[in-house]
């Protein structure tokens, strides 16, 4: 995620963003289930339907090697966790993070009335992004932010298609 | 004929692709592209002769409606669609995807936790990198706290991973709380 492009925002263009992101994707999801559907996966939304989607988008995204950074530090480069993120996803793979991400917050949205989108708080480092507030102790949840990483760590670094589960579950906890 | 859309973006390496693309081929990009302020001077001899437009299209666009002018020096971020594009759809997408992913950054504001804030040392490709100078580092309840806060991120997908360096050594009991909770780690020699 692109937390510098975020923290240069004003608080107007963070809500058109936000506007911005909530009204492509809205429009977007017809067409993906109905992309899904046609591939023999039925979805409607919701938090249980999460983990589907994610095991089907992951099926499609696609990635290619990046450089290493020359300009970080040696300590940091030569780990293994440095070295294993080395990837990109290609532009058509972001579309569907993206739409992962949307279907991610929708969800949480839908089914508990609590919650709902917003700006991310200026004070922390979600600063701007579209997140989903309503959980406790004011904790945000970033749906952009979620859907990549997980993406990322399945498709890159071999983690089970389980951890889409433990996070919504961690994220129900939060409620 | 292209659309240069004011958006956001920092990558010169993938700007100079593009350029050099559209120099010798003069054929459209095969996806969008981003500038730095420098690199969008480098356009200008070609905005002159027409070959380009920057939009100066504040983000969220003004109901798809698209603006036509020159980018001042220093704007920011230039995204690339098509001519005629609207503002959302497809390309719409693309501009908004263009957010994710990043090469790495030193985050000045925490991730919050519910245990409170988590400050990172180094976010590098979502994975936050801690950086411990300390000698002989120890299981310390305050140590156990971060390792926890990690924990938290992590499963809750707000990070990728996290990576903890020890450049003056750690103690066993740490490196084993970090292994059992997930956490890689580097002891540098």
């Amino acid at each position: 995620m692109d937390f510098e492009f975020f923290a240069q925002l004003s608080r107007d263009e963070a809500e058109s963003f936000l506007k911005d992101f909530l009204t492509a994707e809205s429009e977007a999801m017809e067409g993906m289930l109905k992309h899904a559907r046609a591939e023999g996966l039925r979805l409607t939304l919701g938090v249980n339907s999460i983990r589907p989607l994610f095991e089907w988008i992951i099926k499609k995204v696609q990635s290619s090697p990046i450089k290493p950074d020359a300009t970080l530090p040696r300590w940091l480069t030569t780990s293994e966790s440095y070295e294993r993120g080395l990837f990109a996803f290609d532009e058509a793979s972001k579309i569907f993070v993206l739409r992962g991400a949307y279907f991610w917050g929708a969800s949480f949205v839908k089914e508990y009335p609590q919650l709902s989108w917003k700006v991310g708080d200026d004070e922390t480092a979600l600063q701007n992004m579209p997140v989903v507030e309503g959980f406790c102790k004011n904790v945000e949840m970033p749906p952009m932010l979620i859907a990549e990483n997980l993406l990322r760590r399945i498709h890159g670094r071999n983690a089970p298609v389980e951890i889409v589960d433990t996070a919504v579950e961690a994220w129900i906890a939060k409620i | 004929m292209h659309v240069l859309q004011a958006a956001y973006g920092s990558s010169s390496s993938q700007w100079s692709e593009f350029y050099r693309q559209e120099v010798i081929y003069g054929d459209k990009p095969p996806g969008p592209y981003f500038a730095t302020g420098e690199d969008i001077r480098k356009l200008e001899p070609y905005l002159e002769q027409g070959m380009f437009f920057l939009m100066t299209l504040p983000l969220g666009g003004e109901g798809g409606v698209l603006k036509f002018g020159t980018a001042a020096k220093g704007t920011r971020v230039l995204a690339i669609v098509p001519k005629g594009a609207g503002p959302l759809g497809q390309w719409g997408e693309t501009r908004l995807a263009n957010v994710l992913e990043n090469a790495g950054l030193k985050p000045a504001k925490p991730f919050m936790t519910t245990d409170g804030p988590r400050y990172v040392d180094r976010l590098v490709n979502g994975i936050a990198h801690e950086a411990k100078a300390g000698v002989d580092v120890g299981l310390t309840s305050s140590i156990q706290r971060q390792i926890l806060k990690d924990v938290e991120l992590i499963e809750t997908g707000v990070i990728e991973g996290a990576h903890w360096h020890f450049f003056q050594g750690a103690d066993a009991e740490l490196l084993q709380e970090l292994t059992k909770r997930g956490i890689g780690y580097t002891v540098h020699p």
